[in-house]
């Protein structure tokens, strides 16, 4: 049985040295072929069909969002309902909001189709104004 | 013209009111409050004298009520 194992091995090795070589060569041509010839084809096909796909469709897109966003308008309508109250505060102003909320509603109908309250509290830090007088001079002028 | 008048209108074309002074207008709760310290010198212009010298501290609140904004309507 050892025989036969060392004489696969040899076998082995032989067919090893010549062929792998051999298919390594194989593979470089391969590689360099894909690399050289089918790569700048297939990248050309690639950004001809891209191209082409913008061509055909951006106006057909175009004309659906044109189209979309005039149906939208024509059909609803946004509301805003509330008020602000300001209220003078220590160091600063309060902005508060009573009732602010956005509607749609469908311009035919005038049916409110969704409603969103819209939470008002703002506080701006005023600082104190400081205001000097420097040799300010009121003179008076006699009504004749 | 009587006395009164003319003394008045001298008074007042000879002299002038000069002021200095510091004031601070800070926001309180419901309003704003002015502090500050003002000197006051009254001069007699035609003589270039000094007459009267006040000071005038000054310590006031205005109270401002809320003040309410409608929103705007979208057309």
């Amino acid at each position: 049985m050892s025989d036969v194992k060392a004489f696969i091995d040899t076998v082995g090795k032989d067919v090893t040295t010549v062929a792998v070589p051999r298919i390594e060569t194989l593979a470089t041509g391969i590689n360099e072929t894909v690399l050289n010839q089918y790569g700048p084809r297939i990248s050309a096909f690639a950004n001809d069909l891209v191209k082409d796909i913008i061509k055909d469709q951006s106006a057909n897109v175009r004309d659906f969002v044109t189209a979309l966003i005039q149906e939208l308008c024509q059909r609803y309508r946004p509301e805003i309902l509330g008020e602000v109250h300001a209220r003078l505060a220590q160091g600063g102003l309060d902005l508060t909001g009573q009732g602010v909320k956005l509607d749609l509603k469908r311009q035919d109908t005038g049916a409110v189709v969704a409603s969103l309250d819209i939470p008002i509290a703002i506080r701006i830090n005023v600082s104190d104004v400081a205001v000097t007088l420097k040799d300010t001079t009121i003179k008076l002028d006699v009504v004749r | 013209m009587s006395v009164v008048d003319e003394l008045v209108e001298n008074l007042v074309e000879r002299n002038a009111v000069r002021l200095n002074g510091t004031m601070t207008i800070s926001l309180v709760d419901g309003g704003l409050t002015v502090k500050g310290r003002l000197f006051s010198t009254l001069r007699d212009q035609k003589k270039g004298k000094d007459l009267l010298n006040v000071e005038i501290p000054v310590d006031a609140q205005v109270n401002v009520g809320e003040v309410v904004i409608p929103l705007p309507q979208i057309r």
